[in-house]
């Protein structure tokens, strides 16, 4: 039983991973959505530039987040706005779960944060 | 040397996961969005009907299903070269994965095959009804 909710939590947290990510910016280019692109793909540039310098910080809820952020901005659906969130909280409670430290977590959290701000504002000069 | 094989597996698990109910509802969610895409939808919700029978019965590889049923329905519904090529590269890789975490390949062939044909089945079972 432990077992089963331990590989549900780390499924719900690979929606953080970087194969998980490089799809979603692989699908858009073929949905020709230009500013999501452009988006997405600084964004990870800035969150590996911020990981520098910010130690220890959790990659996978820093990518969630930018993930969960552009792509309720593109689709503009409540409804999808909400299920994206709700995962980005499942994903935090199932870092948790697998023992991963607050402080990590929220270090993750705020660099995402800080991506997207950055990556958003770089995105719309260039397009 | 340890960190290398942990940092494989973590992204040999990142992969797998992409067959996993919580991505398989993300893109049930997302095609739910799409509006005027009944058939489409009900392409996924009867292939995963179908899936679950076959994992009670024959306990194929959950993901590997998954995955399949996925990696077919949006390929045939993009209908776009470069996007069947890379998403079947990914699948590939799912394979790779799997057995890089040691997955039986009793296991994994199931997976593969009872995901083709839940795939099958929920394509031709919305058309009939679509």
């Amino acid at each position: 039983m432990a077992n089963w909710k331990k590989e549900v939590a780390r499924d719900i947290i690979a929606l953080g991973g970087l194969p998980f990510y490089f799809l979603v910016v692989i699908r858009s280019v073929i949905g020709e959505d230009s500013s999501f692109v452009a988006q997405t793909a600084i964004g990870i540039l800035v969150l590996l530039i911020l990981s520098v310098f910010v130690k220890n910080s959790n990659q996978y809820i820093a990518r969630g987040i930018i993930l969960a952020t552009f792509s309720s901005m593109y689709y503009k659906s409540i409804a999808y706005t909400i299920f994206a969130y709700l995962l980005l909280f499942g994903m935090g409670f199932s870092l948790a779960y697998l023992k991963v430290r607050n402080k990590e977590i929220t270090k993750g959290a705020v660099i995402g944060g800080i991506s997207i701000v950055i990556s958003y504002l770089i995105a719309s000069l260039l397009l | 040397m340890n960190n290398t094989k942990n940092w494989k597996k973590e992204v040999a698990r990142d992969i797998i996961a992409l067959g996993s109910i919580p991505f398989y509802t993300i893109i049930l969610i997302r095609v739910l969005a799409l509006p005027g895409e009944f058939g489409y939808l009900f392409q996924f919700i009867f292939a995963a009907a179908v899936f679950f029978l076959s994992l009670i019965l024959f306990k194929p590889h959950l993901h590997l299903g998954f995955g399949l049923i996925a990696a077919i329905l949006t390929s045939i519904h993009y209908n776009k070269v470069f996007y069947t090529v890379f998403v079947m590269l990914f699948y590939l890789g799912m394979i790779g994965s799997s057995v890089y975490l040691k997955v039986k390949s009793k296991q994994i062939i199931k997976g593969v095959v009872f995901g083709g044909i839940s795939a099958l089945m929920g394509y031709l079972l919305a058309l009939i009804i679509f």
